[in-house]
């Protein structure tokens, strides 16, 4: 569970931003919103709101990559260089700082790096008590010596011997990336099992999504986990889609492609002579899967939808007839699917991407009122979601990029007097900065211009 | 950065002002340009200026001012906290003008002021 998440000079968040999830104890709607742990109240969810080219997808950036920072995934020298904010030369010789507090089996952690000169500068993980602030256990430390060498210090309950202390010398010493998180580099080591926990938090419980991203494996968890496919069936037919359930048709490999995509069939081709035992298929022809069937043939397994007419009689559709938008439903609903099952994180930039704002309010509040365990965060420029019946607000975020360039972040709780009426209207009139639109209220509505 | 010490564990009470300021004028540079130089930089006032658009040119006698202002409640609305002020130039009008729109106001709102 995510608890805040700070960053500074970072892209577009010069300034330091603290984006935070915990409830405001006088906002007295959707108490259900609230998820209450043993040290801890959080918020289920948050929606960010700012106008295009205001930082929301920066501040997206940021976590994702503190989170390949922490997980040593596809982290290079050239990723950690043009990171900082350009537009003040005394922010920008400043090192990068990402930080996140987050809570994982009962405790609570604080990870974060700062980023100078393409390299992991400094970098700390600490389990916080939120009960007693002031009580907390520093797991380790890095900093970088005056020499360039990198310093670790590592919570002494690690170090049980001589050989303990050696290995972190070592560490220091020859293994140790300049680019490399301590954080990876102790995962996997079964010496430090609250470092192992912290590592499993942004290995497997956050979770970020761009716009363009797909669940890449759709047709397979359709056809193997008939929960899932049972869950998705019912969800399309709830929304207003116009699908009554989605099913699974069988192709031969050759009618699938017919005479097109001949690379695409070579490659197919040779990657199961090598071993491969199936192959996802995304593109103009759909959504599939192609596996060998019990005759050694290459077979196509296809996503496709069903529709009920007036006349009570079944169609099918292929999913290249659907919308964008009822696709990229189809790929955020493994998304909810974890979400209901476990404490995850799931951040999601731009989530009404293609999808209309009736489905996509619609497909919002089926979430938030659905029993979940995990958070969800997204950004978004579509007001029309923008309702208290939806969120309370202090799960309500405005991001708006300030004259100076700097992106600034803060929630809608922060807003006297308490603000609980239209909150749409408030958010288009500018009554909390993050205007959509830039200029004259006439361009705004034209049709009132006159 | 080196991590903050303390770190608080509950949101704050709120602080930042939502209250709107609508100022609607007759011209659209001047006017517009003055009210916001003044306002500049200050984040906590939200303003708005309807000044008349390129297609309204011209139309600056008190009455379109009052338009533009009862159009923009009509749509946005406002708040019992917010300020919608009409600005108007006595030395260009006659004054049964401006006493018919200040009487306009007081009619729909008791707490307008001249």
């Amino acid at each position: 569970m995510l608890i805040r998440f700070i960053a500074k000079n970072f892209l577009s968040l010069g300034e330091e931003i603290e984006f935070k999830l915990f409830p405001y104890t006088k906002i007295r709607n959707h108490k259900d919103h609230i998820y209450k742990t043993e040290r801890i109240d959080l918020l289920k969810s948050a929606v960010i709101y700012g106008a295009n080219g205001s930082g929301k997808s920066n501040f997206v950036k940021a976590i994702d990559l503190l989170h390949d920072i922490a997980t040593n995934q596809d982290i290079t020298i050239s990723r950690l260089s043009e990171i900082c904010f350009k537009l003040n030369e005394e922010v920008s010789c400043q090192p990068t700082t990402l930080e996140v507090e987050f809570q994982k089996s009962g405790k609570s952690f604080l990870y974060g790096v700062d980023i100078s000169k393409q390299r992991i500068v400094e970098e700390w993980l600490v389990l916080t008590n939120p009960k007693n602030p002031k009580k907390e256990t520093v797991l380790f430390e890095r900093k970088i010596e005056k020499t360039g060498k990198i310093q670790i210090e590592i919570h002494k309950k690690y170090i049980k011997n001589e050989r303990d202390k050696i290995r972190i010398e070592l560490y220091e010493e020859e293994l140790l990336k300049n680019e490399e998180s301590l954080l990876s580099f102790l995962h996997g080591k079964d010496k430090f099992p609250d470092i192992e926990e912290a590592f499993s938090w942004f290995k497997n419980d956050l979770y970020i999504i761009y716009p363009n991203s797909s669940y890449a494996s759709l047709v397979e968890k359709i056809l193997r986990d008939e929960d899932f496919f049972k869950y998705t069936s019912s969800i399309m037919s709830k929304l207003d889609t116009g699908i009554s359930e989605l099913a699974i048709k069988e192709l031969p490999f050759e009618i699938f492609f017919g005479n097109d995509d001949t690379n695409i069939k070579k490659e197919i081709i040779r990657g199961f002579e090598k071993g491969i035992e199936k192959v996802h298929i995304r593109g103009k022809k759909g959504v599939a899967l192609a596996v060998k069937n019990k005759e050694g043939e290459i077979i196509i397994q296809k996503l496709i939808t069903r529709h009920t007419g007036k006349d009570g009689k079944v169609h099918d559709f292929e999913l290249e007839e659907e919308s964008d938008g009822t696709t990229r439903i189809l790929d955020l609903l493994p998304v909810f699917e974890l979400l209901i099952q476990k404490e995850c994180v799931f951040i999601i930039d731009e989530i009404g991407r293609s999808i209309h704002p009736n489905l996509l309010k619609e497909f919002t509040r089926y979430f938030l009122e659905a029993k979940t365990k995990g958070q969800l965060i997204f950004t978004t420029h579509e007001s029309y979601l923008l309702d208290l019946e939806n969120f309370r607000q202090d799960e309500v975020w405005f991001v708006e990029k300030a004259d100076s360039g700097n992106t600034k972040m803060y929630p809608l709780s922060e807003f006297m007097p308490r603000y609980d009426f239209d909150i749409r209207k408030g958010y288009l009139n500018g009554r909390f900065g993050a205007i959509p639109f830039l200029g004259d209220f006439s361009k705004l509505i034209p049709e009132h211009a006159s | 950065m080196p991590r903050k010490k303390k770190r608080a564990y509950k949101q704050g009470d709120p602080f930042r002002d939502a209250r709107l300021f609508v100022i609607a004028t007759e011209g659209a540079k001047r006017e517009k340009e003055y009210f916001e130089s003044l306002v500049d930089g200050n984040k906590k006032v939200k303003i708005k200026i309807l000044a008349p658009t390129d297609e309204d040119e011209g139309k600056s006698a008190p009455k379109w001012v009052m338009d533009r202002a009862i159009t923009y409640v009509d749509i946005f609305g406002l708040g019992n906290d917010d300020q919608l002020w009409l600005v108007i130039d006595v030395d260009k009008w006659e004054l049964d003008q401006v006493h018919e729109i200040a009487k306009e106001c007081s009619s729909i709102n008791r707490h307008s002021r001249v």
